[in-house]
């Protein structure tokens, strides 16, 4: 083949301006460390890492979620606790109460603790969330669930709430969830303290049995509060599985290999240096006759 | 035996000859680098008879008409994904998701907003924060539609600015045709008009898809779009860019008209740099802001009538989250939240339809979902989906675009390298033929001093 000027200098033009090309292309590379910057760099992987990131996206609201919920349940759970150690009190005190060697002046005085009691309980079933939510409202979160004026007005409905992609969990606490869905802990106490005001031993031993049934009914609730939180917790080591695997997986769709990044600008720039000085040569061979 | 006439004459057309030959390496050297120049050799021929001298023709360019015209070809496709690439990757940035920007990122926002409601659906603060989020959106899909815009507004102009480069082209390359047809059996320039036309029409081929014919006069027919004429003779015809399609779209077409006036649609798409932007922009760039538009319509619509299910926390049923939006065009820069739920935040409809209470979330978690539902787009999938199908588009379209561009780059290249074999300029092969020609030169100069020494001597002789 007839070698003309043109295509020598072409050719030395076209191999350094490739050479920058590439090496300009190596150093972004390098310097970014990303294997994707825009979705025409891999449309099939841009896409993949898109749905990815949405997904770790609903996982991170997911997990905002969870956190709301369970500082929900945790004080649900808290109060209950709590509203369960009262009934105990009660229960025990009933028991004291139903002792014959014990006067009349003594009941009436244990029955303003009654009393008390049934303060703290009706205090404690109408817990409030910082935001001014009332816990064992359920979807009826706005009023008092368990109103001086008696019976539970609270939702009985649940709350669903995203806890996971996919996964869905009733954020809601409903009164048969906590301290019932009717007033049933409150007139057994206050039962009690009529009991105990009128002296009425029959009354007393009716009102312990009475306390003793409403404890049996609630402490399940206890327990399943506790394992509602436990799911979520369970839910928390899944969904943080789950990202981690995506995250590994965004990156080695979206994020270049280091190594490989930095080794391809050694070479592209080795290969610039190349091409520079076979230029260099060729073009000095080339034109050297006519400039010397 | 010639005599010392002949012997004269020989040596003296032997200068010329040398003469002849130096100048065309000469000029040959200095139009090197000159682009579309065709190099020249000496034309030798035999005198009246063969050993009696030799006659200097008119200088021949070195040309092949085959590889010229595949060229174009080559130029043509080249130019077509080079400017179809070009006015791709403009629109690019607008969908680019993964720099965790964009309406992927706005509706992700959105739908965490709503899911964090969903968990606290009275929270006075989350309300404001999901409408601080569907702002976001609105803001998001206005400026993404003003990026494809302003994208297709670009390729037009560019497609504009082509068309001026083409008619330029074409009216040179009719003047070239008159003068060539006037140098035609003259001496003059002609060879140096046929390069110039045809460097104009190997660039003009880079702009559009042309057919050049050879006419017996020395002049060239040029067609293009499906056999127009663009160049008839001495006259051109000139391409104009308009809009096209229907009304408010972003399509452009281009019209043809004659020299004699008359006004001609195209036959074939285009080709060269002028059909790879209309391509880009009917193809891509405007369906693109047109189906941005689409999905805007249909996530408004959606979400409203969503919306419009649900139950405030007095109890009221919702009414319009976001200002309702009555056309498809220019609804990704249309919407806006509605100023009465922006004014009291209380009538976002959180609860479902029959709210088993004060903070029911049903309607929220069926927001948070929408757009991800299937069939909330007019054709049957979801807005996220039909997102997600549009980024693709683009990104497989630029892709596209960068295969052919790479395949056509080396393509010409290797028929450019094929024609510079044949047609360039080798600086070393013409400073050989100076010194060839010099060498000639001085023995046909040594010929005539010894003629015209040996006739002095004679003529002493005979004096």
């Amino acid at each position: 083949m007839r070698v003309s000027d043109s295509m020598m200098f072409g050719s030395v033009q076209r191999s350094t301006s490739g050479a920058q090309a590439r090496l300009f292309e190596t150093a972004a590379r390098a310097s970014s460390q990303r294997a994707i910057d825009k979705p025409s760099d891999n449309p099939t992987a841009a896409a993949r890492a898109v749905r990815i990131e949405r997904v770790l996206a609903e996982l991170d609201s997911a997990a905002r979620t969870r956190n709301t919920v369970r500082t929900d349940l945790t004080v649900a759970e808290s109060g209950l606790r709590s509203g369960i150690e009262v009934l105990e009190n009660a229960l025990e005190l009933s028991i004291q109460m139903g002792n014959d060697s014990l006067s009349p002046t003594d009941r009436r005085a244990a029955a303003i603790a009654v009393d008390e009691h049934i303060k703290t309980l009706r205090g404690l079933a109408n817990t409030r969330m910082e935001d001014g939510r009332y816990i064992y409202g359920g979807t009826r979160d706005g009023s008092e669930p368990y109103p001086a004026a008696g019976g539970y007005i609270g939702g009985q409905s649940s709350r669903m709430v995203n806890i996971a992609p996919g996964a869905t969990f009733d954020s809601a606490v409903v009164g048969s969830q906590g301290f019932g869905d009717t007033d049933l802990s409150f007139k057994v106490l206050e039962d009690f303290a009529t009991a105990l005001r009128n002296n009425d031993l029959a009354g007393i031993q009716t009102a312990q049995e009475a306390i003793g049934r409403q404890l049996d009914a609630t402490i399940p609730n206890l327990t399943g509060l506790g394992t509602r939180i436990q799911a979520l917790d369970s839910m928390d080591t899944l969904a943080a599985n789950n990202k981690l695997a995506l995250e590994i997986q965004r990156g080695s769709i979206v994020d270049g290999d280091f190594a490989k990044l930095i080794s391809d600008f050694n070479a592209a720039s080795t290969a610039m240096q190349a091409a520079t000085s076979v230029g260099k040569q060729m073009l000095a061979f080339a034109f050297g006759s006519l400039s010397g | 035996m010639a005599t010392l006439q002949e012997i004269f004459s020989i040596s003296s057309a032997g200068i010329n000859a040398g003469r002849n030959t130096a100048s065309i390496a000469a000029f040959n050297i200095v139009n090197a680098q000159t682009p579309g120049f065709a190099r020249r050799v000496s034309n030798l021929q035999t005198g009246a008879t063969i050993g009696m001298g030799v006659i200097a023709g008119p200088a021949q360019a070195i040309r092949n008409t085959i590889l010229a015209r595949t060229l174009m070809g080559g130029q043509s496709r080249l130019g077509f994904h080079d400017a179809q690439l070009s006015a791709l990757q403009v629109a690019e940035p607008a969908l680019n998701d993964l720099d965790n920007s964009g309406i992927n990122k706005a509706l992700t926002d959105l739908r965490s907003a709503l899911d964090i409601l969903s968990a606290t659906p009275a929270g006075t603060a989350e309300r404001q924060g999901l409408i601080g989020a569907a702002k976001s959106l609105a803001l998001t899909f206005a400026t993404t539609s003003r990026q494809l815009t302003d994208a297709a507004r670009a390729a037009t102009d560019e497609a504009r600015d082509v068309v001026g480069d083409i008619n330029e082209a074409a009216k040179n390359v009719a003047t070239l045709n008159a003068r060539i047809r006037t140098n035609v059996s003259g001496e003059g320039d002609l060879v140096g008009l046929i390069d110039q036309r045809d460097q104009i029409l190997t660039e003009m081929s880079n702009n559009l898809d042309i057919q050049v014919v050879s006419q017996k006069d020395g002049s060239v027919l040029v067609f293009a779009a499906g056999g127009r004429p663009l160049v008839t003779g001495t006259g051109a015809s000139s391409f104009e860019v308009g809009p096209a399609g229907t009304p408010g779209s972003f399509e452009i077409g281009v019209t043809l008209t004659k020299p004699g006036g008359a006004k001609l649609d195209p036959l074939a798409p285009l080709g060269g740099r002028l059909g790879g932007l209309i391509e880009a922009n009917n193809g891509v760039l405007g369906s693109q802001a047109a189906r941005l538009d689409e999905i805007a319509f249909s996530f408004v619509s959606g979400f409203n009538t969503q919306h419009q299910s649900g139950t405030t926390p007095n109890g009221q049923p919702g009414g319009t989250f976001f200002e309702p939006i009555s056309t498809v065009a220019g609804a990704a820069r249309s919407i806006v939240v509605s100023a009465a739920i922006v004014a009291d935040p209380s009538l976002i409809a959180g609860a479902g339809a029959t709210p088993s209470g004060s903070t029911d979330n049903a309607n929220f978690l069926a927001l948070a979902d929408l757009p991800n539902q299937v069939g909330v787009m007019a054709d049957g999938s979801s807005i996220v989906g039909a997102y997600d199908a549009m980024v693709f588009n683009l990104a497989i379209n630029i892709n596209n675009s960068e295969t052919g561009s790479a395949i056509e780059t080396a393509s010409v290249l290797q028929i450019q390298t094929l024609i510079d074999s044949e047609s360039a300029v080798n600086t070393a092969d013409e400073e050989a033929k100076l010194v060839q020609a010099r060498a000639a030169f001085d023995a046909a100069s040594t010929v005539t001093t010894t003629v015209t020494n040996m006739l002095d001597t004679l003529l002493s002789m005979v004096g």
